[in-house]
């Protein structure tokens, strides 16, 4: 036992070579998650070829610096650009750039660098010394369970849409419709495909966010420039940042809400297919309707930054749970790390420890090693960073433009995505001018899916039992939850109507 | 500093063009006649499935060695999707000049039995059967109380609709529940997805019987949670010969999992022999790609080519198609 754990820390820490890869797999990561349209699972796939090469603690020790570097990476484009690389860091935006415009830019990546670094090794702790129970936990959630957690989910929608309610039930509504299209699960029966083939597969949510979210701020910038009321920030941005640009204070008042955002995120990363993309909205919108200033989120306060990333890394080692000791991927990038495991012999199981210690214990330290790489890379690469911003929109735009549409095709191979990207960019566009939330969006293309294929297994184990969704006891408790969270947000909406009155 | 920067950016950009492929697009060069020339460029795999799956796996190991032999660079490109079917169309309606071919599985023909694509193998100028898994198995709980599928298919007649059995339409494992019907058993079959997700619904009583390949269940077979009750494929593998057949138990039920390579209809047939000699030399003869397969997957070699293979392809399109009423009946 010590002897593999011996083994599998210095199979990582006392390997140059491998450090060396990890380093590149960082910085690579990082540029990855921070470029609209490319992706960690992109810059894995990349590298899978790589691994092969390499044994199996640095094949995988070098996916796990891409992931945690990846995953990471995205806050900077959300912060600086408003256009949030990867689902993981759709909350970041909300907060981010409200902190950029007010010429924080520094000060919010900081934030955001710090607690991702936090986010991951709380996860790592939970991934260290709970994760047998965890994944019997996970074990007990069955469709009725899923069902039920993602219409608890989709209340958030409420939340994010505050400013107007009506709006965020429209494009919520508009993400579950987008879900529907290509080929229905379980049955396979092609939905709203047109005949058309290439919507079989459904739209990809990587083409879907980056559509409305990047090309709809390139559509958005290009009139701008037209209409001439363009703004420029690099004039405000304070390019001169001092350490993390926060002070000591400002990080120990974070502390309650880093740990509570990493809760979410570990839960939620156990969960498989639920994990990064919901993590970061759910830690958010958990941290406002309980934070004693809920009215300052989404104007550019650090708390709602500290929510999204710490919760998004937590879910990275929350991920590998699952994926190391029942071997269930809970999404792609996942998947590709499974596969480097099954590749090099490796079967994800309850026996792995047993089996194969060494591969664990290198695995955890790997992650602990990423994080601090991705901590110090992005510490010394902050200064540079906020320099995107002196790039002219015009140089700015059009490069960021190309590259989403490079991320399209890489995503599954096909034009056909770069086309539904552009349509997804009009779409994101025209609900821009309209001033409907973007988010709920998202959160409702996400849940979707998980949503209808849950209901629809959970009916057919019950054999049309509808009752059992009350009688499952995992079930029960998160369908009432949902109905509270209802109720509770909208009677705060009425009371805020009625103190404006 | 701006003009730095905007280089880096550049170069970014472009290289990522170059990796995720849009570098294999330049295609000017027009396909030499016969098979001298060939492959001029990289060569281009499409596996339907994500990387990492079993049927990735294989294509991958197979690429590896035939990237020596044939002194190519070949690329693996994974089109997801429609249960495959979004590979195959693409593949299908390409260009046939020799440097694209579809890397697939049995799939191609449970596609068209459940009507998720409305043709085979047929459409397409196939290459090679190149390798076999070593069966799916049938798995319940440890402590469930039959211990041979002939007892669950009695089993389930006196609990008619409450044994909970995971098949996926359009799926082997709905073929396993189509025969096992017809041997007289009365499941309730649910859809619980993958394989590692309906393991992981088994041992959580979500469901009581799951179709699985070894890789996945191995572990909890020596943990004691799960227990096989027989293997469908056609022949005992040397791998796991602990493993009673199900065709042996008198119940006709009988199907392998098998992994081909195929070209889209009309490729120079030059190519085609060539690739296909070169798969067989590698299946036949490299001690390397033999020790791979097992140790991933338990696997020995095997390749089917020629005139065998398109008997072969026949014979299993005809098996699903048989069942092409019951597959489509489910949506």
């Amino acid at each position: 036992m010590t002897s593999m754990i011996l083994e599998g820390f210095s199979s990582i820490l006392l390997n140059p070579t491998c450090l060396l890869w990890m380093t590149l797999g960082t910085v690579v990561g990082i540029i990855f998650g921070s470029i609209p349209g490319l992706t960690a699972t992109m810059a894995m796939a990349m590298f899978i070829p790589v691994t092969y090469a390499l044994s199996a603690e640095e094949g995988i020790a070098l996916l796990l610096a891409l992931y945690i570097g990846g995953t990471s990476g995205g806050l900077i484009s959300a912060i600086l650009l408003n256009i949030p690389g990867t689902p993981a860091s759709i909350a970041t935006c909300m907060d981010g750039r409200p902190m950029a415009e007010k010429g924080q830019a520094g000060k919010a990546l900081g934030v955001g660098i710090v607690f991702s670094f936090i986010g991951t090794i709380v996860g790592l702790a939970a991934l260290v010394l709970i994760s047998p129970t965890l994944s019997s936990i996970a074990i007990k959630f069955g469709p009725h369970e899923y069902f039920a957690i993602t219409v608890f989910s989709l209340t958030l929608i409420i939340t994010l849409s505050s400013e107007n309610l009506v709006k965020g039930l429209i494009t919520g509504l508009l993400g579950l419709m987008f879900a529907t299209v290509g080929l229905a699960p379980i049955d396979s029966t092609a939905r709203y495909t047109f005949g058309n083939v290439s919507l079989n597969s459904g739209f990809n949510i990587l083409i879907v966010l980056v559509g409305i979210y990047a090309v709809s701020e390139i559509i958005g910038t290009a009139e701008s420039v037209h209409s001439g009321n363009r703004k420029d920030l690099s004039v405000v941005t304070d390019f001169k940042v001092k350490g993390f640009g926060f002070t000591m204070k400002e990080f120990v008042s974070q502390i309650w809400g880093a740990i509570r955002a990493s809760a979410i995120g570990i839960a939620l990363g156990i969960l498989p297919g639920i994990g990064n993309g919901t993590s970061n909205m759910l830690a958010y919108t958990v941290a406002k309707n309980q934070s004693k200033h809920p009215e300052k989120f989404g104007t550019g306060c650090i708390d709602g930054i500290v929510a999204s990333e710490t919760a998004n890394n937590a879910t990275i080692p929350g991920t590998i749970i699952p994926l190391l000791t029942l071997g269930i991927p809970g999404d792609s990038t996942a998947a590709l790390l499974l596969g480097a495991l099954v590749m090099k012999g490796i079967t994800p199981g309850p026996l792995i420890f047993q089996q194969n210690g060494k591969v664990v214990y290198a695995i955890y330290a790997a992650i602990g090693v990423s994080a601090l790489l991705m901590l110090l890379v992005e510490f010394f690469g902050l200064k540079w960073f906020v320099k995107i911003l002196k790039v002219p929109t015009h140089i700015l735009m059009p490069l960021v433009f190309a590259l989403c549409i490079v991320g399209a095709f890489g995503t599954n191979n096909r034009v056909f995505d770069c086309g539904a990207l552009i349509f997804f960019g009009f779409i994101g566009y025209l609900l821009k001018k309209g001033d409907y939330p973007l988010s709920p969006l998202i959160l409702g293309f996400v849940l979707g899916e998980i949503m209808e294929l849950n209901f629809r297994r959970a009916i057919s184990y019950s054999n049309g039992n509808y009752l059992e969704f009350f009688t499952h006891p995992i079930s029960c408790v998160f369908l009432i939850l949902a109905f509270f969270s209802i109720v509770m947000n909208l009677r705060s909406i009425y009371k805020k109507k009625k103190q404006a009155a | 500093m701006k003009k730095k920067l905007l280089a880096g950016l550049l170069t970014i950009a472009m290289t990522a063009a170059a990796l995720t492929g849009c570098g294999n697009g330049g295609s000017s060069d027009s396909a030499q006649e016969g098979s001298d020339g060939w492959p001029q460029k990289a060569v281009t795999f499409v596996c339907p499935w994500s990387a990492g799956g079993d049927t990735d796996f294989n294509i991958r190991t197979l690429a590896k060695y035939l990237e020596k032999e044939l002194d190519a660079t070949i690329t693996i490109v994974n089109t997801t999707g429609g249960g495959g079917s979004v590979a195959s169309n693409d593949v299908k309606n390409g260009k046939n000049d020799g440097y694209t071919f579809l890397a697939f599985d049995s799939a191609i023909a449970l596609n068209k039995a459940s009507g998720v694509t409305d043709f085979g193998y047929e459409a397409f100028d196939p290459v090679a059967m190149y390798a076999k898994s070593t069966g799916e198995l049938i798995v319940v709980r440890a402590d469930y109380p039959v211990d041979t599928v002939q007892e669950l298919v009695d089993y389930s007649k006196e609990h008619p609709g409450e044994v909970k059995f995971a098949a996926n339409t359009g799926g082997t494992s709905y073929y396993a529940a189509t025969k096992l019907k017809e041997a007289g058993a009365d499941f309730n079959i649910v859809n619980s997805g993958s394989s590692s997700e309906r393991v992981a619904a088994l041992l959580g009583n979500h469901i009581d019987v799951s179709i699985n390949s070894m890789g996945v269940v191995e572990q909890y077979l020596q943990t004691g949670e799960l227990k096989i009750l027989g293997n469908m494929a056609t022949e005992v593998p040397e791998a796991y010969s602990d493993y009673p057949l199900v065709k042996d138990e008198g119940i006709d039920l009988a199907y392998d999992l098998v992994y081909n390579l195929l070209a889209p209809k009309g490729t120079d047939s030059a190519i085609v022999e060539k690739l296909s000699a070169a798969i067989e030399k590698v299946v036949n003869e490299n001690a390397d790609y033999a020790e791979e397969i097992k140790t991933a997957y338990g696997q020995t070699p095997f390749v089917v080519s020629g005139d065998d293979m398109m008997q072969a392809f026949q014979a299993e399109d005809d098996m699903y198609m048989e069942y092409a009423d019951e597959f489509q009946s489910a949506n």
